[in-house]
This record gives C-alpha cells, structure tokens and sequence, in this order.
C-alpha cells in the first residue's frame, strides 16, 4: 500500500534519513522502530509533506506523494498523529474531531448552502462523539482540548487521527508517556482498527508493545533500515541489539 | 438628539467594521496583521477619487473601495505563506508605512498632504444622507451588516477551520486543509470590510489626508481588538466603544489644555492596555465569555 525507496534526507551536514526503503502492506500493522536520533520522525514528516526529501519515492496506493502538498497527501488517505501534540488547543475536544470529518468549508456556504451544512454538522458531531467514546473522552467533549490532561490530549489526537476514515493511519509514539492501563486499551484499538481493514504504521520505543501486536518491524538507525522482518527475527537479530544496547 | 452623541455613535459604528473585521484575522485566524488601517485608506481613497473625479455616486465608492481593499488583501496574503507570527506583523506595518508614503507623495492622484475636500455625502432614491441622523443609521446598518456576515462566517465550519489554523497550522495542514488559502480568504474578507469603512469615513468626514491613516491609527485599532477580546466579535465591539469613546471623551469636558489632555489620552490607553494584559488576559469579552456564563448558569439551576 505504501512503499518508500531511497528516502534521503539531510539538514545541514545532518543525514537524518539516507536511502530509507521499506513496504507497508495493506491491512497490516508495522512498525517503525529504533534509536533517538535514527531518523523516524523524519520519515513520517516526509511521507506527509511536511517535509520535502532531498532524493527519493514515495507512493500510495500506486500514486506517487512527492510532489503532492500535506492537505493533498489527507485527501489522498493519510492520516497522522504527531510525538508532541498537536491538538487545537482552544477548540473543544469535540470541535478537534469534527473539524477532521469531511463536508463542505467554504466561507460562504452557510450562506448559500445553510441546510446542507446543517445536515453535515449533525453526521459529524455524531461520529465524533462515537470516537470519542472509543477512547473514553465523551464526558470532556466540551472541555477546551488545552484544558485536558497529557493523556487525554494523547487520547484525543489518536481519536482524531482515527475518527477520518484514513486508509493509512500513521502513530508517532502513541503510548510514550501514558499508564499501563491505558497502554493495552491503545492496542486493543489498534488491533481492532486491523480487523476493520485498517492499515497502521507506528513509531515506538517501547518493543514490548510493538512486538505483541504488529506484522512487521522496520528498524531504523542512523537514518538507514538495519533490519526488517517479524517481531521474533528482529528481536534476534544482531544489529538490532547493538543499536539499543551497544556493544 | 445631541449632535454629538450622534457623531460619536456614527464614530462608534466606523470603528466596529475595523475591528471586528481586524479581528477576524488577528483573533480568530492568528494572523497579526498591522495593515488593516491600510486597508481603511485604500477604501477611503477609492471611494473618495471616484466621487470627486468621476462623480461616481457613494454606492458604487463604497463596493469599489471595499474590492479595492479585498485586492490589496489578497496580495498581502502571499507573503503569510512564508512570514508568521511577528514577522507577518513587521511585513504588514511595512506595508502600511508603504502605503502612507504613496498617499504623501503620489500628489497627481492623492493630492497629496492636501488631503481631498468636498468628498460629497451619500445619496439614494434621491434622498441625502447629509443629516446626521440619517447618516447615523446608514453607519449603524454597515456595522450590522459587517457584524452578521462575520458572526455567520466565524460560527460556520469554516470559522472552525479558521481557528484550527490559528491553535496549529501543521495539524490543520495534515488534516488535510489548505491553510494558505484560508489565510488568503480571511485577509480579503477583512480588508473589503476595512475598505467599506473607509469608504464610510471618507463621506461621512468629507475630507480625507493621509494623517487620518497613519500608523498610530492602526495601534489604537489594534489596541480596540486586543482590549475587547481576540476571537471575539462581541469583545471588538467592546473594545470600540471603551477605547473608541469610553476613555478618551470625557477627558474633553474637563477644563484642562489640549497639550494635556492629549498626553493623558496616551497614559489613560497604556494604562488600561497593561490592566487588561494582567488581570483579564482574554479581553473584556473573551473567546470563551459567553460560553462559561452559559455553563454557570446551567450549573446554578442545575438543568445541565
């Protein structure tokens, strides 16, 4: 579904990600793990156009993302959460899930098309109650998203991530910093999001949570794959020790 | 009525379109954009040029100024794709320094530091709005006007958009919203209103030069929305009437020298700006004002 070849990227004489290549396949969890530094981040910013990559391909679906601006590579179907949050701190919790929901947002459409807007706001505020009660957030939907706690605005940027009917959802470390608890509640969703058809790529530290759930694992160090494969090879593999634990 | 309370109050509706339309880049979209008095000039001008040298009746001034600035307001949308935060605010002074040396200079067109006299008032279906009276209520049916439109637009979906790109324009960018855009459209919706009031000003004083345009105008706008409330339309009007007449009038019916009473105008604006800054930060009337009155009222009956 996605495919990444030759991904490089530097900033200054910094190689943050070079000659990057991995496959996501569709319905699939992978994983996109490795050291501080080894450039994960910089993958996900360059497949949302975020960031535009020195060299390189990436293609969805077939079509090629390069060139295509962050609301197209959305519109596309892709959708991501982000390592420091990025929720709409003075919209409520409920406003931070409608607003990703599609319809129409033109500026003068509640004056041409006032009932057709109405019907929409009415399917989003809908589904974006039902999301926030996948993670527990309905009682706050009127608090303002700046007014909830860590895990809460955590909770709220997934839900949200999850709540647009993207194809492919990318996480960027959706459980560093959250409660045990919560932890398993997270990957019960991310493994009933699989079963739904979902495709998800995450970034993650934490190799217990990555290894009980995902398909693949893609470790990154020093900006370049070091070991691809199922959770039980990688776990293994040489290279891979070395990066987390060095010598 | 008293000939004064009604230039004030026509002053008062001159000031609500600036603000509330200043607003609506500043507060709700996050664009700090120290122009807008540019805006108001280019509207002024417009409309004032085609009446004295055309003989274009006001109607006609008054939407040709307003599109005149929503042009100007659109270019100056190009350079937010690169220029946020105070950046965007020195890039806009700039172009309002810019434009108050055009008028200066540009003296076969704008005649200049002479200013353009004899700008005529309004007429309709054959009627003058040369009372103050009448001119009264067109001033307040453009306030209305202004403040609809812009109440409509900032509580639709795209108003939600608008506030997502001020709260963070990556997320809203990765949720899949061309932000440039929404930029750009905000800015020409604020400068027509800009323009429109310009255009009001313009007939209503019949004289217009460049001083009326100058810098120090944009602060005291600027201070109205700050002081009244960013992200609120309520909080602009507000800031209007307090800064626009509250403060600054009573100060005319102490018998004190004009040298003082200007300079205590000052200190009076300074010190209200700091009061605000330090004990209600969201403005008098805040984003959220209304909304926390309502929930405390639902709380006190208890019907919540």
């Amino acid at each position: 579904m996605l495919t990444v070849k030759g991904l490089k990227k530097s900033f200054g004489g910094v190689h943050a990600v070079r000659d990057c290549n991995f496959t996501v396949k569709e319905g699939s969890i992978t994983a996109l793990i490795g050291p501080n530094g080894a450039g994960k981040t910089t993958v996900f910013n360059l497949i949302t156009g975020l960031l535009r990559p020195d060299a390189g391909d990436v293609r969805f679906k077939g079509e090629p993302l390069t060139d295509l601006q962050s609301h197209e590579i959305f519109h596309a179907g892709i959708a991501r959460t982000f390592q420091l949050l990025r929720i709409f701190p003075k919209l409520s919790a409920i406003e931070n899930l409608m607003i990703a929901q599609p319809g129409s947002e033109g500026m003068f459409d509640m004056f041409t098309k006032t009932k057709r807007i109405r019907d929409e706001e009415q399917t989003k505020h809908e589904r974006a109650v039902e999301y926030l009660r996948v993670v527990g957030l309905e009682k706050k939907k009127d608090l303002k998203g700046g007014d909830l706690s860590y895990g809460q605005q955590k909770l709220l940027d997934i839900a949200r991530c999850l709540s647009t009917e993207a194809d492919l959802i990318l996480l960027d470390e959706p459980v560093a910093g959250v409660n045990p608890t919560l932890r398993e509640g997270i990957k019960k969703l991310l493994v009933n999001l699989k079963k739904q058809g979902k495709t998800i790529l995450l970034i993650e530290h934490d190799m217990n949570f990555v290894m009980g759930m995902s398909d693949k694992v893609i470790v990154l160090d020093h900006g370049e794959e070091i070991a691809e494969g199922k959770p039980s090879a990688v776990k293994k593999n040489k290279k891979v020790i070395k990066a987390y634990l060095g010598e | 009525m008293n000939a004064y309370v009604i230039h004030l109050f026509i002053m008062l509706c001159i000031y609500i379109v600036l603000t509330t339309s200043m607003n609506l880049a500043v507060g709700f979209t996050g664009l700090i954009n120290l122009g807008h008095i540019a805006f108001y000039a280019i509207g002024a001008y417009t409309s004032a040029l085609l009446a004295v040298k055309l003989g274009l009746p006001f109607w006609v001034g008054l939407l040709a100024g307003g599109c005149m600035a929503a042009f100007f307001g659109y270019l100056l949308s190009f350079p937010t794709v690169r220029l946020k935060g105070d950046y965007l605010a020195i890039g806009t002074l700039g172009f309002s320094i810019i434009l108050e040396a055009v008028l200066k200079n540009w003296t076969s067109l704008t005649r200049g530091p002479l200013g353009i006299p004899g700008i005529p008032k309004p007429e309709l279906f054959g009627l003058t709005f040369s009372s103050l009276e009448l001119y009264a209520i067109l001033a307040f049916t453009l306030a209305l006007i202004t403040f609809t439109v812009l109440k409509i637009v900032t509580v639709s979906p795209f108003g939600r958009v608008m506030k997502a790109v001020r709260d963070d324009e990556v997320a809203a960018k990765t949720l899949g919203k061309n932000t440039f855009r929404v930029k750009a459209k905000v800015l020409t919706l604020s400068a027509f209103f800009a323009g429109v009031a310009g255009s009001l000003y313009a007939h209503y004083i019949t004289f217009i030069d460049p001083t009326s345009f100058a810098i120090t105008e944009t602060i005291l706008i600027f201070s109205m929305v700050l002081v009244g409330g960013t992200g609120s339309l309520w909080g602009s009007i507000a800031g209007a009437f307090v800064i626009g007449i509250l403060l600054p009038e009573p100060l005319r019916f102490l018998d004190l020298p004009s040298s003082i009473v200007g300079g205590m105008r000052q200190a009076l604006y300074a010190l209200l700006m700091i009061l605000v800054i330090m004990k209600r930060p969201q403005g008098l009337i805040g984003e959220d004002t209304f909304h926390s009155m309502w929930h405390n009222v639902k709380r006190r009956f208890k019907f919540a």
